[in-house]
Order: C-alpha cells, then structure tokens, then sequence
C-alpha cells in the first residue's frame, strides 16, 4: 500500500478522533515512523495492523472504521492536490464511474507498485442506478468501497443508495448495486 | 507499414488526433481537431495559423510553408495568441499540405482547468493525462518534505523550549541556593549570639520567671536553627550542592555519638534507648559519618518526639559485603503513636508530616524525612518505614560505604563528652559577640583563652605561645580560616602539631573537604551546641573528672 493511503488513514483519525488517538493507535501498531511518505511503498500489513490498533483504540469494528475512511478517502485525495484530477475524471457519479477503472490504470502507471483494483460498471436497465464490478488482490476491503461511494456521491450531491449483492469468497468478486435516490440529476452528457 | 493501413475516415482521423491542424501551402487551416476547435473557436477553415498561434519552436526566419516543412523532425511548440493553451507536437508535410499533429502541453493540473480540458479530451494514447498524475506526485512529494521539515522544525523548537526552560529553572536554583547560603550564614551568626548570651544568661542567678523567659528563648531559638538547617540541607541536596565526605570512621563511635547527643531527651521522657549492633558488621568504614549521624539524629528525634513510654531501640546490621564495600542497614523502632498506610506513602516527600495536627502539635519544617531520603540516595541506599497506628514505628535506611582503614584520622582520647577541660586555647575571631559567646562557653568549660581578630595575628599569636587548641574562625578580615590554618602548619613544630578547629557559620559541604586538606583536625558549625562542642573538646584536651557548677566558671570580660 503506498504512502498516500496510510497518510489519508492517519489524516482521518487525527481529524476524527484526535492527535493522542493517532498516537495510540500508532504505538499499538507497533509503528516507529515519524511519518508516512506518499510516495513510499508500505507492506499491507502496516494498513491492517493500523485497522486493528484502530478498532481496539476507537472501540468501532472494522468494517465500520473502513467504510468511514472510504469516504474520507475521497475528501483527503481532493484536498491533498488531487481534486483537479478527480474534476478531470467526471464532473457527475456517472460520468465519475464509469472513469472510475481509467483513473486506476492511470493510477497504476504513476506508481508501479501499486496493484490497483479494478471497477467495472453495469448499468441498470431502467437507467436509475449502476452495478459496480470492484476487484482486488486484497481481501476484505469491501466497506472501504461503499465509503469511497458515499464519499463520491457528497462530492457530486448526488444521493444515492449502495448495497453490496455480491461478496468475493461466496462469489466470483465483490459486487455493488447503486440506485440514485433523486433520479436523473446525474446521467451522463 | 503502408499508407493505405492507415486510411483512417475524417472522423477517425480526428478521434485519434483531437488537437490536430491541417494547413495549405499558405498556411491556412483546412480543418482542425474537434477539442482544439473547441478551445480555439477562431480557426476555422481559411483562417490564418499565424493570427491565432505563434510559433515557440523552432526558431524560424519567417512562417511560411517552406520554413515549416524543412522541420519535419523538430519539435513544435505553438502558442495560442488567445489564450494558456500550448501545443507540443510535430508537423508533417504531404505533398503542398501540412499536417500538426501534437497535444496540449501542461505542467499543472490548475492549467487543465484553465485551458478548459478534461479527460475525454485527450486521446486514449495519449500520455499528457499520465504526466499530469506524475506531476501531482512531485507536488505531493515536495509537500511531504516541507511537511517532514515542519514537524522536525516543531520537534526542535519543543526541544528549544524545553532546554531554555531547563536553563532558566537551573538559573534560578542556583541562585536560590547561593541565598540560602549566603541568609543562612547572615541569620545564622547574629543567631550565635542570640543562643550564646541566653546560655549564659541561663548559667546566672535568675527569678523562676526570669528563667522560665530565658529558656523558652533558647528553646525557640534552638528549633529557628533547626529549621534553617533543614531548608539549608534540602536546598543544597536539591541544587545536587551536597557534597559527600569520604573520612575514615568509626561505625560504633558514631552510633554512640547520636546516642549520647540524644540520650538526655529520652532521659526526660522516661524512654529507655537501646543500641543493638549486629556482630558482623564491620567497624572501620570510609564515608560521610557526619551525614549518617544527621539521618539517625532525625530517626532517633522523632522516635523520641513521638514516643510517650517505654523503649526506643537502634540497630544496625551488614545487609551485603563485598572484598570493598559493604552495605549497612540502620534501623530505629519506637512504641510511638504510629502511621497509617496512605500517610506512611508520602512521608518520605518534602513538606509532607504525618498530617497537620501533627505539624501542629509536633512542630517541624516537614523536610526532615525528605532530607534523610536525599541523604541515603547519596550514599547509595535506601530509606523506609514499617508501623501500626498505635503500636509504634520502625524507620530504616542503608548506606554503601566503603571499607576502612585501620587508621584514624582523629584519634579520640574519651569515648564520651567530659563536661570540663583543663589547657589554654587560641580563639580567632573576628566578630566581637561571637567572640564574647565562644569566650563565656570555653571558660566555663574550665578553659584559659587568647582572643585574636585576624588570621596574620592568629598565625603570629601560634608561633609565640604554646597552645593546646585554636579555634579559627573561617571568615576573617585578612586571610580565610583555611589560609590560616595553612600558614600554622607551614611553621612546623609547635604549629605542626596543634589541634586546630575550624569554626565556620557557612555549612556549605566543600568546608569539610577543604579544612581536611589543609591540615585542619575537625569544623565545627556555627551557632555551635555545647554538646558538639564539648565532642570536640573531648578528643583534643584533657578531661578533668571534677564538674563544678557553671556559675563558678570565671566570666569573660
């Protein structure tokens, strides 16, 4: 996992729960930087050990603290410089979703190491919503997902509902059924 | 590959190039790629490239088809004369016909906004979208160090802080500590006189009411040193001052020392004392004997302050020995009132006393304990306390001494204080009522004195006249006592052997060190207790058994 994620994971405690919050949920992780570099590639396992130093320190479990920081995600790569780029990727969820896989693979070549996932989108045949294909290397970040949505969707004030109808380990991969609550505001041009 | 592979329809064509100009031989456009249309409404066909573009690169003579087509391998750069936007790209000549074919060049994502642009504006192959996310990557990483670079900043001014913080508290130690030195020495010498003239006074023909005044001044006077000796100690431990002797001594003979010094104390309250020393432990040690004697004078005090009947017992025992050093444990059990649990906690902290109807009723600074602490601390040991409310107390501490030589430094002729003396003594001095107190004392001890007011006279008065003792007052006009002492010794002889006692107001640790390295045999305080005083008497003069009435001793003038 790179910098970037685990900076936007510590932004997302600090912001939420405070600096000594941080600090716990660092020194239980056994975590001895002063600081993450964005740019730096990290095990997975600092991530997860983060996650679960979280649940214990915030008392909230995991899929919860995830989900929450799915939807931070998308507010802190904005305000960390890259709200432009996301302005570039679609100016509505739609347009937004359907760049969605582009914006990894675009992802995947800045930084190599990254193993990006991949979102592929299925529009519903009424017109009122969107299934999203989303596969990973890594396991159980499912919730991040449907955060990530919820934060997309404040982003274009777009309102909308998620449920997840299909779960990588029973299915082939995660899949997730998105219904614009107010319809029509967000189809593509 | 063949032309005709590449036989892309117009639609195509622009699709794949959507920032595209295709120019006739006069330089004027016959179309343009959708986006670049967009963004450039003005070239429309006929229109001339030169009104809507300058050409950055290459450098050319003059923009005419031939200059164009002759840089068929350069790189172009076009600048929109309407606008941010610039194209890299190349031209590519086909028959009178010249192609552009290039891209919008960006160096930030704020000028993608500024152009116009968005993602489905770039061709798929294109890598500008790519070079955008690199480029935010190198703002990114340029952010991370300046906020690596912040949080050191903060982390070495915390740091800063701290350290001048740390300066400051020392400073103002250090100054603390050099007032207290210099009020208790300016407190103590008028209190020499105060102490001194009641003595007498108690030694004269009183009215039961006149007597009655006079002790009580004494006995207040006496506990107003006690407690500027306890701030002194704590202050000077606290500013790590404390210097620690290291003296050849007797374990046995210091014990009895605190004995005998409180033994009169206990007498009047009816408490028996004990001394119980463990067969083992050994007798000869090198140390501070003055500061075990000061923890166990607080220890045996309080045992006695507290107690009300029955026995207050000492022991001491060897709790570890090496072929060097040994460890000795020193303990003092009263049948005393007792403390409970959460008092017996903090009793060891500064300003802390068992609690306030104690201090009321007890008086006391509340540092003693605190002092005893420090003091075992210093000399590699601990201190503790075990007690039942009602039953009484048992405070212990250890020390790490080194072991001794067999040689003393002092040898003492009595094991106990005599109470008079015969022999003929020189006393330096420059303070009159001192002198006159150290005078009323000595003489009614039986002792015969020289008074001299300066060091030169001090060392002049030795070389005439046998003495059996000088007493040297460590602050004179002329020379200190130590410088005194020195020049005495430096005559050799008489001076050579001469028990010399240096008499100092200023109890600061170093007098100690210092009067031993220039031949000094002992230092007495300042206002001195008769009964430290007739300590030192004891070890240097011939006791007389007879103990006539004080009053009998012939006043000073």
């Amino acid at each position: 996992m790179y910098g970037l994620v685990n900076q936007a994971l510590e932004d997302f405690v600090r912001r939420g729960f405070g600096d000594a919050a941080w600090k716990q949920i660092r020194d239980n992780a056994g975590l001895n930087l002063e600081m993450f570099v964005s740019m730096d590639s990290y095990p997975d396992e600092v991530t997860y050990q983060l996650v679960g130093a979280a649940t214990e320190v915030l008392n909230l479990d995991a899929a919860r603290i995830l989900e929450a920081f799915g939807e931070h995600w998308v507010l802190y790569t904005a305000q960390e410089g890259y709200g432009q780029m996301l302005s570039m990727f679609g100016s509505n969820l739609e347009e937004f979703l359907l760049n969605l896989d582009n914006l990894h693979s675009h992802v995947g070549l800045t930084f190599p190491a990254l193993r990006p996932p991949s979102f592929q989108v299925e529009r519903i045949a009424d017109g009122h919503g969107l299934l999203l294909h989303y596969r990973s290397e890594r396991a159980g970040l499912a919730p991040m997902v449907i955060g990530l949505l919820k934060g997309l969707g404040r982003r274009f004030a777009q309102e909308i509902d998620i449920r997840q109808t299909a779960h990588r380990g029973l299915d082939d991969h995660d899949v997730f059924r998105i219904d614009y609550v107010a319809a029509g505001t967000s189809a593509a041009p | 590959m063949g032309a005709a592979a590449l036989n892309l329809s117009p639609q195509e064509f622009a699709a794949a190039f959507p920032f595209h100009i295709v120019l006739d031989d006069g330089l004027r456009v016959l179309q343009a790629g959708v986006v670049l249309s967009r963004l450039c409404p003005g070239l429309t066909e006929g229109a001339a490239l030169g009104d809507h573009f300058s050409v950055q690169r290459p450098a050319l003579p003059r923009l005419d088809f031939d200059a164009l087509s002759k840089h068929h391998k350069s790189l172009f750069v076009l600048d929109h004369r309407d606008g941010p936007l610039r194209l890299r790209g190349e031209v590519v000549a086909q028959g009178r016909q010249l192609f552009f074919l290039g891209s919008p060049w960006v160096t930030g994502m704020s000028e993608v906004q500024q152009i116009g642009l968005s993602l489905n504006d770039f061709a798929v192959h294109d890598p500008a979208v790519d070079l955008l996310f690199l480029l935010q990557t190198k703002n990114k990483a340029l952010a991370d160090a300046q906020e690596l670079s912040r949080r050191l900043k903060e982390q070495k001014d915390d740091l800063k802080l701290a350290m001048l913080a740390t300066e400051v508290a020392e400073q103002a130690n250090r100054t603390k500590s050099e007032f207290l030195a210099v009020v208790s020495h300016e407190i103590r010498t008028p209190l020499n006189g105060v102490l001194g003239m009641l003595d007498y006074l108690l030694a004269d023909e009183l009215s039961a009411d006149q007597r009655h005044y006079a002790a009580t001044a004494a006995k207040s006077g006496k506990a107003l040193l006690g407690i500027i000796d306890d701030i002194l100690d704590f202050s000077k431990v606290e500013a790590g001052k404390l210097e620690l002797e290291s003296i050849d001594f007797n374990l046995r003979r210091a014990l009895s020392d605190v004995i005998d010094l409180l033994a009169y104390q206990a007498r009047e309250k009816g408490l028996d004392v004990e001394l119980d020393i463990a067969r083992e432990t050994p007798d000869e040690m090198k140390g501070d004997p003055a500061r075990i004697r000061q923890v166990l004078v607080n220890y045996l005090g309080n045992a006695i302050k507290f107690s009300h009947s029955g026995r207050v017992s000492v022991r001491c025992a060897l709790l570890d020995e090496t072929l060097t050093h040994a460890t000795i444990r020193f303990e003092v059990q009263d049948t005393g009132i007792g403390i409970d649990e959460t008092t017996q906690r903090t009793l060891f902290e500064p300003f802390t006393q068992a609690d306030a109807s104690t201090t009321r009723r007890y008086k006391g600074t509340g540092l003693g304990l605190a002092i005893c602490k420090k003091l075992a601390s210093l000399m590699d040991g601990e201190v503790g306390v075990c007690s039942e409310v009602g039953r009484g107390s048992t405070f212990w501490f250890t020390v790490r001494l080194q072991k001794g030589g067999t040689i003393e430094l002092v040898p003492s002729r009595f094991a106990g204080a005599a109470e008079r003396f015969s022999g003929h003594l020189l006393l330096c001095e420059d303070d009159p009522v001192n002198q006159l107190v150290a005078k009323l004392h000595l003489n009614a001890l039986g002792l015969t004195v020289d008074v001299v007011d300066n060091g030169t006279a001090a060392v002049a008065a030795t070389a005439r006249k046998h003495y059996d003792m000088a007493m040297l007052d460590m602050l004179l006009p002329d020379m200190d006592g130590l410088d005194a002492c020195r020049a005495i010794r430096a005559q050799g002889r008489e001076g050579g052997r001469l028990p010399i006692v240096i008499w100092t107001a200023s109890m600061l640790g170093v007098d100690y060190g210092r009067a031993t390295e220039v031949g000094a045999d002992a230092v007495l305080g300042k206002p001195f207790e008769l009964s430290a005083l007739k300590q030192i008497l004891s070890k240097f003069l011939v006791a007389q058994e007879a103990l006539p009435a004080r009053s009998t001793a012939a006043p000073g003038p």
